[in-house]
């Protein structure tokens, strides 16, 4: 019967849609800004004004360790007085404290999430996978700007970044 | 309203539990639905009663907090798709064929399909109760990381909610095809019974949702074995996600479990109120557009998780958005028992319980809605009011009033209305002493889901404990009640109630077995 087959169509649809659902918000958050994730891409330099605001803001860094015992990985920095419009850099310190080498890559966010856009990244580890030879120290160095179109209540941003081991599909359970 | 042909030699089937087993009857599968709701709520209630008994008083008494979180978990997971969902499709089968002047469900072979899963889903489900590792403890949402963390359970907890899942949708999928296919000449869209109208579209809601349901608890199952990271922010996926996906079927659910309750109490008014029902077709349009909208008020389950501004304010005000169509109906009832000559049999009882009660969820569910106060009632024991106002003097109000209002035209024999009434009252009374506390302890901040609490809370939930045991004893009443009328008892008419209208009640009761199988004349 002709009902019946469009139902189940419907119903097969649907189980793919929900899979599509997951490129679906990307892309909206992505097409209508509603995103509060910062972007993992590197920006060109000549997207924002060479004016440098006098206006002065703090940024804070700071880092998650999923497995401490295994690497340690901390900003140099803590915090920086910075204006917006100007390119700093800082660094972060990786130590492989483990036998084995480690491949994984840094996932960063910003908090608060409106700040996630105007913070600009020209040169940061975490756009590529990293690898930690063991026992290595690693300097890993971060470059970025802030938006001066930034909202001016906006006076403290944190960035933190969480260090994640790629996953071994074939090691996994 | 027509002449029923009476065609009582196709009335063999096989005896004992094969007539069940094997039945394609639409009345039998109606039956079972009915019945397995009945057994899977003492099953929920008794789980409910443990919650209450450890929430007597604070500290720990009697289960460790584990089994506490599980019991919350299968509480919802039994109520919602083991009592809620079955007991409304149960009330399609008796009913939907009868309303429209058909013989039976369109396919009836799947009908019988789609009873017999549930139970090999709920025995899956149950059986996790013994599991090394403990039933599912993560809540009915099953958000992620907390939910990988089940034991042994987990793929038995997935595999049965695609069990449930299926069986929703070979039912959803048989109602629309009976309602598109087989009603009688003359029984035009806009002539269908309430009922039929609020299943037709619930109908569609389910076979909308339920696969992306599915979908989701899938992207769960392969997270946990098979290395994915849907959900898992190590491999580049965002827990948040599932939290979408989950509340994007979830919300219509929400409406799956409401819908056929408007449908039941749009016919029981106008019966007791001896008046048609005021405003039909704005009674149909009201429960399309809250069925539409419902796909665009799912975040507001999730306010507190970070999302920015323009979302949050969109969600709160397309949510506000559904109180108009709501609000439609409940003046329309209000207006349709306006100057009716009005009686107050038990199934009216429940009615106008259910009316009262509901509006007092909505109205809860009005504040939720707004963001910035959402932060403060966001999983605390106003949430916990808010839905089991709607759910319990809401939904399973509404089943009730449905079960007293044609139980007399199923057994052919009349219940013992003094004692309809006492559940009535006693139920109504627990049920408000259960749950409107929970308003209280909610706005005062105790959190939902954790099995012990500050002592200011104390009083409110011994008072709701008290409600709970007295609620679930009462409904003793309930069973004892349908038992009976079974068994025998004043015998009802073909039309039992005097304001009745509709084509069930040209039939005889009990209807014959195979009902319809010449299209009545439908004026």
């Amino acid at each position: 019967m002709g009902t019946v087959k469009k139902l189940i169509f419907v119903c097969v649809f649907m189980f793919f849609f929900s899979f599509a659902l997951i490129p679906l918000y990307n892309i909206i958050c992505d097409v209508t800004g509603l995103n509060g994730n910062t972007s993992n891409l590197k920006e060109k330099v000549n997207t924002f004004s060479e004016v440098v605001s006098t206006e002065k803001l703090n940024i804070q860094f700071i880092s998650h360790e999923v497995n401490k015992n295994k690497l340690e990985f901390k900003p140099k920095e803590f915090e920086m007085t910075i204006s917006p419009g100007k390119v700093y850099s800082t660094l972060y310190v990786a130590t492989n404290k483990s036998n084995s080498k480690i491949v994984g890559q840094a996932i960063p966010s910003v908090s608060p999430n409106e700040a996630a856009k105007y913070l600009k990244k020209l040169e940061c580890f975490c756009f590529e996978e990293q690898t930690f030879k063991p026992g290595e120290v690693v300097e890993l160095p971060l470059y970025f700007a802030i938006d001066e179109k930034m909202p001016k209540r906006i006076k403290t941003i944190t960035l933190s970044y969480s260090f994640f081991e790629a996953i071994d599909v074939s090691k996994k359970n | 309203m027509s002449t029923v042909v009476k065609d009582t030699h196709h009335d063999e089937h096989p005896s004992g539990i094969m007539r069940w087993l094997t039945t394609t009857n639409h009345k039998d599968i109606g039956s079972l639905y009915l019945w397995f709701a009945l057994i899977m709520f003492f099953i929920g209630g008794l789980m409910a009663l443990v919650i209450r008994s450890e929430l007597f008083q604070p500290g720990l008494q009697f289960v460790d907090p584990q089994f506490f979180n599980s019991m919350t978990t299968m509480h919802a997971l039994v109520m919602i798709f083991g009592v809620v969902m079955p007991a409304f499709t149960g009330l399609a089968n008796w009913m939907i064929p009868i309303m429209i002047g058909g013989p039976d469900m369109a396919l009836p072979r799947m009908n019988n399909y789609s009873f017999w899963i549930m139970p090999f889903a709920f025995s899956m489900l149950l059986s996790t109760l013994f599991m090394d590792g403990g039933a599912p403890a993560g809540g009915w949402t099953l958000y992620p990381p907390l939910s990988l963390q089940t034991g042994d359970a987990f793929p038995f907890l997935i595999f049965a909610i695609h069990f449930m899942g299926l069986s929703s949708i070979m039912g959803a999928i048989n109602i629309v095809a009976t309602i598109l296919n087989m009603r009688a000449p003359g029984m035009t869209l806009m002539k269908m019974p309430l009922f039929v109208w609020t299943w037709l579209i619930t109908a569609f809601l389910l076979i909308a949702v339920m696969p992306v349901l599915a979908g989701g608890v899938t992207m769960l199952l392969t997270d946990k074995f098979f290395g994915t990271s849907f959900f898992n922010a190590a491999g580049g996926g965002d827990p948040v996600m599932f939290q979408h996906i989950f509340w994007f079927f979830g919300h219509p659910e929400v409406y799956i479990l409401i819908l056929p309750s408007f449908g039941v109490v749009s016919a029981i008014i106008p019966t007791f109120a001896r008046k048609p029902l005021f405003g039909y077709s704005s009674m149909v349009y009201a429960t399309a557009s809250i069925a539409f909208l419902s796909f665009i008020v799912w975040a507001h389950h999730m306010f507190t998780v970070g999302m920015p501004l323009a979302g949050e304010v969109f969600f709160m005000l397309a949510t506000m958005l559904i109180a108009v169509p709501t609000g439609v109906k409940v003046f329309n009832w209000v207006t349709t028992m306006w100057r009716g000559a009005m009686t107050f049999e038990t199934p009216m009882l429940f009615a106008i319980g259910f009316i009262v009660m509901f509006t007092i969820g909505g109205f809860s569910g009005l504040m939720l809605a707004i963001t910035p106060a959402d932060f403060q009632y966001h999983d605390t024991y106003f949430v916990v009011a808010h839905f089991h106002y709607v759910l319990v003097p809401g939904s399973i109000f509404a089943i009730m009033a449905a079960v007293y209002f044609w139980l007399p035209k199923w057994t052919g024999n009349m219940y013992p209305e003094t004692l309809g009434k006492v559940h009535f009252w006693l139920s109504t009374f627990f049920v408000n002493l259960t749950f409107f506390p929970m308003h209280f302890v909610g706005l005062a901040g105790m959190p939902r889901r954790i099995p012990d609490y500050s002592l200011q809370f104390a009083d409110y939930n011994m008072i709701a404990s008290f409600g709970a045991f007295g609620f679930g004893f009462a409904q003793l009443i309930f069973v004892y009640l349908i038992v009976k009328t079974i068994r025998g008892g004043e015998k009802a008419t073909d039309e039992v109630w005097e304001g009745a209208e509709g084509l069930e009640w040209t039939l005889s009761s009990p209807p014959p077995y195979h009902s319809f199988n010449t299209p009545p004349v439908i004026k």
